[in-house]
């Protein structure tokens, strides 16, 4: 205690830095916490939280007692475990391609282009596949057309939906993941790389024997993140694309998707609040099972 | 880690948040709510009207779309507001397609906002209920004189909830006037004689579809319950006078007949009329002539009309507003538009609730109650309600008479039906024309109305609001595909039926008792 004392005292400045990130944590993340005590009131903004009466488990009702809830948490699972393969594949691509890249102009130029996307919104990406794949004058159906094949109903296919939405999102997102990948990469020693081509190895063996173990636990840092929300979907996104469209809620609807539409006319604080607290527990066994499995298959590279 | 994603974490924070800040203001908030006539000294400028009044900036949150003249407008209504009740307006005007989720959020964040719209579409009822609303009476008695006037007494008995006003109705008529619009030019070009029946539609849509192959025939709405095309041709079908009970907004799941006081249940009765309608509908879908992205399609109706990409789709009008062939001819020509209507003109063939569509609330939280009845009172003024809705007179537009308007270039204010629209004070374009007029006036009259029996009746979603929420999400699944042909109705239905039976059996049976109680207390 003593010992700690003093580090702080020394390293103030040091620790000082940490204040704002603190902060943060706490307002927007510990704080909230306690919010998840609304799952089990009546909420009433007129007589505050405490005013409200108790619920028991109420709320959770609307939820469980159907039977669609199995489906849009195995949807909002699947979906996201898709997405978090694929992107990490496609990010891990990127990186390691970028790095190889010598002409700088090039380099800096694709690494903007393939990280732009990540910047606009699921609304305009929700137009965007709009008019790439409605039946009226879409541009898919266009070219297939052209093409001398059939056009296809997008719109009114629940299984194809599954594909389009993990190519968007390894469009919009890869990119970004590929930034935070390779400035792992730029960190990694050169002295591996120099002993390697004195041993005769090449670009490809270099890659899969030197770069990518040495990744590995930002790789791991990065899925665990992901993780940790694999029981939230995207809102913006699923929204932003799927809109009211019921013929595609089979495969596409998610449980923050479903449970807005169960509430945006009711408006009842407590319900969402019970689904936010379902949610969060739910990625809270994920991530601890998650980690669990890391520290069986390498304990270093295990988070906590 | 627990860094909060999704909207639903965020408004869970915005509540705690609002709590918090709910409670750490609570000592001193009496001081600041005293900004009505008790308070003592005016700060400040001697130069500004009413010396006892405070300086205050009301907040206002509006649903629809920023018009051209919106700055100039505004600083126009400042300046007499200034003048006047030593006030200014800031409105927040929010897209209709966000209107549920940012006022939801705003409310129940306890967001700094004095006046905001609401309507039985949106949360009216529930969030009266949940208390977020003031209740008016006193404030009305008090500085609404303007606001009380220019409303007939039935609107104001109609309107109440559970016997209170939680907010100002907003209308000019007792029904939503409505038609369909068409292409005049395209059913001339296509030798279609007038349209004046259901069938005389149809024969419109199917040349349209076959001799005008670059454009979709019809659209209706696949995200809004009111405009898919069974609702819409029901509403006009007065031989069964079907009505939405309003539990999950224009649903026709539940739904009253007649007058009878009786709630019905779409799986048990399998309505004829309704049943047909969908039937109708599917063909029409299967045919191609309602437009294959009817669900997903994300341009309004109205904006696909202008673009000349449909031809024909429901809206909320009897006649064709001046703008809207002014935006047609643009792309086409000799575009031009025509409304027809299926409204009957019967007296009282039309049941009516005097339920208004809209209105405009105070909110509980507001620290400027009195002020924000001051300018609802201010706004239903002549001089005022004419600008707040067609701009600054001799610019924007010109009166004629005393009930008409006449544009000049570019008329258009701020507002109109989200925040004092009423029968006294509105004008109709000067160049409206006779039959529209007919219709509008029609619509303005609460005798032509045979009087609703449940008039004045409102539904307590509590009790049943576990099951509220999930037939609400069955019916997303195939209300929208049903009612606009997108589903095959003898597959579908059966399936909707399996799932949502159970719980729309409880709201029925909540919802008629509840109007059983209210009949009792009437008679």
């Amino acid at each position: 205690m003593k010992r700690l004392l003093k580090d702080f005292v020394r390293n103030r400045y040091l620790y000082s830095m940490a204040i704002p990130g603190i902060v943060f944590l706490v307002v927007f993340s510990y704080i909230p916490l306690v919010g998840h005590l609304l799952a089990f009131k009546n909420f009433q903004i007129s007589r505050g939280i405490w005013g409200s009466d108790w619920a028991g488990l109420d709320n959770f009702r609307f939820f469980f007692s159907g039977k669609d809830w199995i489906q849009v948490t195995f949807n909002t699972l699947y979906l996201n475990v898709l997405f978090i393969i694929f992107e990490m594949i496609f990010a891990l691509f990127i990186a390691i391609f970028l790095n190889e890249i010598r002409l700088k102009w090039f380099k800096r130029t694709v690494q903007s282009v393939v990280f732009l996307p990540y910047f606009i919104s699921w609304v305009v990406v929700g137009y965007m596949t709009f008019v790439l794949f409605n039946n009226t004058d879409g541009l898919v159906n266009h070219l297939l057309k052209q093409l001398g094949l059939e056009a296809f109903n997008w719109y009114q296919t629940p299984w194809v939906w599954p594909i389009i939405l993990t190519l968007t999102r390894i469009w919009k997102s890869a990119g970004y993941l590929s930034i935070i990948l390779l400035a792992a990469i730029a960190g990694l020693s050169v002295d591996y790389y120099e002993s390697a081509r004195l041993d005769g190895a090449t670009r490809l063996q270099q890659m899969k024997y030197i770069t990518l173990p040495l990744l590995k636990p930002q790789i791991i840092i990065l899925i665990l993140l992901g993780v940790g929300r694999i029981f939230y979907g995207d809102f913006g996104m699923i929204y932003g694309i799927i809109g009211d469209n019921g013929i595609l809620f089979p495969t596409t609807d998610v449980i923050d998707t479903y449970s807005y539409r169960a509430l945006r006319q009711l408006g009842d604080f407590s319900m969402s609040s019970a689904i936010v607290l379902y949610q969060s527990v739910m990625g809270l066994i994920a991530v601890v099972s998650f980690n669990a499995l890391i520290r069986k298959i390498d304990k270093d590279s295990r988070l906590f | 880690m627990v860094k909060p994603k999704g909207w639903f974490a965020a408004a869970a924070l915005l509540v705690l948040a609002s709590a918090i800040s709910g409670c750490a203001g609570g000592g001193n908030a009496p001081e600041a709510s005293g900004s009505g006539s008790s308070t003592s000294a005016p700060s400040g400028s001697a130069s500004s009207g009413d010396k006892s009044l405070d300086p205050v900036t009301l907040k206002v949150v509006v649903p629809g779309g920023k018009g051209a003249n919106f700055d100039e407008v505004l600083a126009e209504v400042n300046k007499r507001l200034k003048a006047e009740l030593n006030t200014t307006v800031e409105f927040t005007i929010i897209d209709f397609a966000d209107i549920v989720q940012k006022t939801n959020v705003m409310l129940s964040s306890g967001e700094n906002v004095d006046l905001i719209f609401d309507a039985p579409w949106l949360h009216l009822d529930s969030m009266a209920a949940q208390g977020y609303y003031e209740e008016l009476t006193d404030l009305l008695n008090k500085y609404g004189q303007n606001v009380l006037k220019t409303r007939p007494q039935q609107m104001w008995d109609a309107n109440k909830i559970n016997g209170s006003i939680y907010g100002v109705p907003l209308g000019a008529a007792y029904t939503q006037a409505r038609s369909v619009f068409i292409r005049k030019d395209l059913r001339e070009k296509l030798n279609v004689p007038a349209v004046k029946t259901l069938d005389d539609l149809k024969t419109y849509l199917y040349a349209v579809r076959d001799k005008e192959p670059g454009i979709t025939p019809l659209i209706a709405g696949g995200d809004d319950v009111t405009y898919s095309w069974v609702n819409w041709l029901i509403r006009d079908d007065t031989s069964v006078s079907i009505r939405p009970t309003n539990v999950f907004g224009a649903s026709l799941m539940l739904y009253y007949k007649g007058n009878d006081g009786k709630v019905y249940n779409f799986f048990d009765t399998r309505e004829p009329k309704i049943w047909s309608n969908i039937q109708d509908v599917r063909k029409l879908f299967t045919d191609k002539v309602m437009s294959q992205d009817v669900l997903t399609n994300k341009t309004s109706q109205a904006d696909m009309m202008l673009q000349s990409k449909v031809a024909a789709s429901p809206q909320m009008a009897f006649g064709i507003p001046k703008p809207f062939n002014d935006q047609l001819k643009q792309v086409v020509p000799d575009g031009e538009l025509e409304a027809v209507r299926l409204f009957d003109l019967t007296p009282g063939a039309n049941l009516s609730n005097f339920k208004m569509d809209n209105f405009i609330s105070i909110v509980k939280a507001s620290k400027h109650k009195e002020r924000a009845m001051m300018f609802l009172d201010w706004a239903n003024r002549q001089e005022n309600y004419d600008l707040l809705e067609h701009g600054i007179e001799g610019k924007n537009w010109k009166a004629v008479g005393e009930h008409q308007y006449d544009t000049l270039n570019n008329d258009g204010g701020i507002v109109s039906f989200q925040l004092m629209l009423n029968p006294t004070l509105e004008r109709d374009w000067v160049g409206t024309d006779e039959e529209t007029l007919k219709y509008n006036q029609f619509i303005a009259k609460a005798d032509n109305f045979q009087k609703d029996v449940l008039t004045g009746f409102t539904f307590d979603p509590t009790p049943v609001k576990n099951e509220v929420a999930q037939f609400s999400t069955i019916q997303a699944k195939y209300y929208n595909g049903l009612f606009n042909g997108a589903l095959d109705p003898d597959e579908y239905f059966a399936k909707f039926k399996a799932e949502g039976e159970a719980p729309l059996k409880k709201i029925q049976n909540e919802l008629q008792k509840q109007v059983d109680a209210f009949l009792t207390k009437q008679s």
